[in-house]
């Protein structure tokens, strides 16, 4: 492929035209061709949007359904034309003999036939689609080919496919009901449409359906000063369903609501600090793209809101478990410091005071070992020795260290080892440490 | 051509381009970013018919982009490789109205053009080849279809104004 006819392919990028071969041409040639990479690189954008099949349908309805070949339309030239000149032949026909008749009924010396041949004709009426007063419920009624009507008894059916294309220079205008070429038309006294061709010009019809569909609704949000409004809150409301569309508008203030079906809506903008715009009856028809402009939103009142944000802990139902959470604060603010960290619990809210082991008699020390001892022989005794064996060396200080105090420590479990006056060192079963303590001659007992 | 020469290549072209557009700074970082993309995204595609209009794509959406924000706040910024996403025509208010207005404007177009470049144009549309449509239209070589579809681009666009976009700047 040359270089020239690669440059040619261009126009097939964005419709997607080129064969495998024809693509791989093409980009080895746009590598080495700044000229042909750029016009590639700008036919993007028309890429981008034909790839959209919403748009290509709208263009090919707009390109409408042309003879395929030049044969064909050459073909259908042929028998337009034909047809025209049929209808033509039976003008002067009929007309003639019309002519005929009137003469011989009516001689020609009659001044009421003067007068009414000396009177111009009435002038043509050609077909506004906005002057037709059908409801627009009765369009699909319209027989489908139409009629076409020559004098009082010709009648000629023009089938779609011997359409003549229309003239270039007067395309067809884009509404759901579309009358190309300068076809004068009649509405029938029953509704229907009648195609009158004049001795000049036989023309198509075509009536032709709009591709049905939803509707759009777009616009832009501003304040009193023109500036867009982000974030305001759109709600259409369809009035005959109730059905309720929402949507926020961008950071330009523009905002989109598509697949609406068509309806009447109203809609309300809402934005903090502004007041509410409201429109009312806004009509959506099928496959419309209704742009409702900018928006003016008003200044408002000033309104203060307080958000809570904290929310109540909810009552537990599904456990009776009553746990809380100290953390690491919470115990460096306490003021009641002390060695027993289940005497931290003690302060807790809702939890039941800890009672004291041993009544306050043994060292928190000796506590913790207690307590880590029944649970499992957790050691929570920092820097303490493990008890060996379950036991642990103690040192007791008693009131009255008399022989029959020392009798009642011996049965409670306790070996003396040593005495020093009213202190006593020896060892004691971890479990015996409470019964101990019981006795009210013990003052306090401490690991030794 | 190997994948690395296709990427040197792309990268000289693009910076021109971009620089068309943009200031040159700005065109050699759109460049530079569009090159990451391929490459830290789309590594496993190798060939030029693959890697180009890829290539076109993220260019085009960043010059977009690149404008909106310099419309926005009155400067030209670098935009990082992650602000830019790959193209979701549906998501954006402002691109479905770029994109609703250049249709009405090529519909406005496409209604002026002759009845040959209109069937063409058609046929396009409906996924036809350059070679089906040679047959339809009996052309009698396909180089024949190739330029009348040259001219009937140069004319269409002549007809919006010399850019699909926004007409002549």
């Amino acid at each position: 492929m040359s270089g020239d006819q690669v440059r040619k392919l261009v126009g097939g990028y964005a419709t997607g035209t080129l064969t495998p071969e024809e693509r791989q041409a093409l980009f080895e040639a746009a590598l080495e061709d700044q000229e042909l990479f750029d016009a590639l690189a700008r036919e993007q954008s028309l890429r981008d949007l034909l790839s959209d099949s919403a748009a290509r349908a709208q263009l090919l309805a707009v390109l409408g359904d042309a003879p395929t070949t030049w044969r064909q339309r050459a073909a259908r030239w042929m028998w337009g034309h034909a047809v025209g000149l049929a209808a033509v032949a039976c003008f002067l026909t009929v007309g003639g003999y019309v002519a005929r008749q009137a003469i011989f009924m009516h001689p020609p010396e009659s001044p009421a036939t003067e007068q009414a041949a000396a009177e111009p004709a009435p002038p043509r009426r050609v077909f506004d689609p906005g002057s037709v007063k059908q409801p627009a419920s009765a369009m699909p009624k319209l027989p489908a080919p139409p009629v076409v009507r020559q004098g009082p008894a010709v009648a000629v059916v023009l089938p779609p496919s011997v359409v003549p294309p229309p003239p270039p220079a007067q395309p067809a205008p884009r509404q759901n009901v579309m009358v190309a070429g300068s076809t004068d038309l009649d509405t029938g006294s029953n509704g229907t449409l009648h195609f009158e061709p004049t001795m000049d010009s036989i023309s198509e019809v075509r009536v032709r359906a709009a591709i049905a569909g939803a509707g759009t609704l777009t616009g832009s949000i501003v304040d009193s000063s023109g500036a867009a409004v982000p974030g305001a809150q759109i709600e259409v409301k369809n009035l005959m369903t109730g059905a309720v569309r929402n949507t926020v508008s961008g950071p330009e203030g523009i905002f989109v609501l598509s697949s609406l079906e068509p309806a009447r809506y109203s809609l309300t903008a809402k934005a903090t600090g502004f007041k509410t715009y409201q429109s009312n009856d806004l009509a959506v028809a099928s496959g419309a793209q209704l742009s409702l402009g900018k928006m003016p939103l008003a200044l408002g009142a000033l309104t203060e809101e307080i958000a809570v944000t904290a929310a109540a802990t909810p009552v537990q139902t599904a456990s009776s478990e009553n746990s809380k959470l100290m953390d690491a604060s919470q115990l460096a603010d306490l003021t009641l410091k002390g060695r027993d960290l289940f005497g931290v619990l003690a302060t807790m809210p809702q939890l039941p005071a800890a009672r004291p082991v041993g009544g306050g008699k043994i060292d928190p020390a000796l506590v913790a070992l207690i307590r880590g001892g029944s649970r499992g022989g957790a050691a929570v005794a920092g820097g303490r020795p493990p008890a060996s064996g379950g036991e642990v060396n103690v040192r007791i200080t008693v009131t009255n260290a008399s022989a029959d105090s020392l009798a009642q420590l011996k049965k409670a479990g306790f070996t003396i080892t040593r005495q020093a006056g009213t202190e006593l060192t020896g060892r004691v079963a971890l479990e015996k440490l409470e019964t101990l303590a019981k006795l009210p001659f013990v003052v306090w007992i401490a690991p030794q | 051509m190997e994948r690395e020469e296709i990427l040197a290549k792309l990268r000289e072209r693009i910076v021109a381009f971009a620089a068309s557009h943009l200031q040159r700074d700005t065109a050699e970082d759109v460049a530079q970013e569009t090159l990451m993309l391929l490459h830290e995204k789309y590594a496993h595609l190798e060939r030029a018919e693959d890697l180009l209009p890829l290539s076109f794509q993220i260019v085009r959406f960043k010059i977009m982009s690149l404008r909106r924000k310099a419309a926005r706040h009155g400067e030209y910024n670098q935009v990082s490789v992650t602000d830019i996403p790959l193209p979701d025509l549906d998501s954006n208010p402002a691109d479905y109205l770029e994109r609703k207005e250049m249709l009405e404007r090529l519909t406005a177009a496409v209604e002026q053009l002759g009845e040959r470049c209109r069937e063409l144009i058609r046929l396009k549309l409906q996924g036809k080849s350059f070679a089906e449509i040679q047959k339809i239209m009996g052309a009698g070589a396909i180089n024949t279809v190739y330029t009348w579809d040259s001219r009937c681009r140069k004319h269409l666009l002549e007809l919006m104004g010399g850019d699909w976009e926004r007409g002549k700047r």
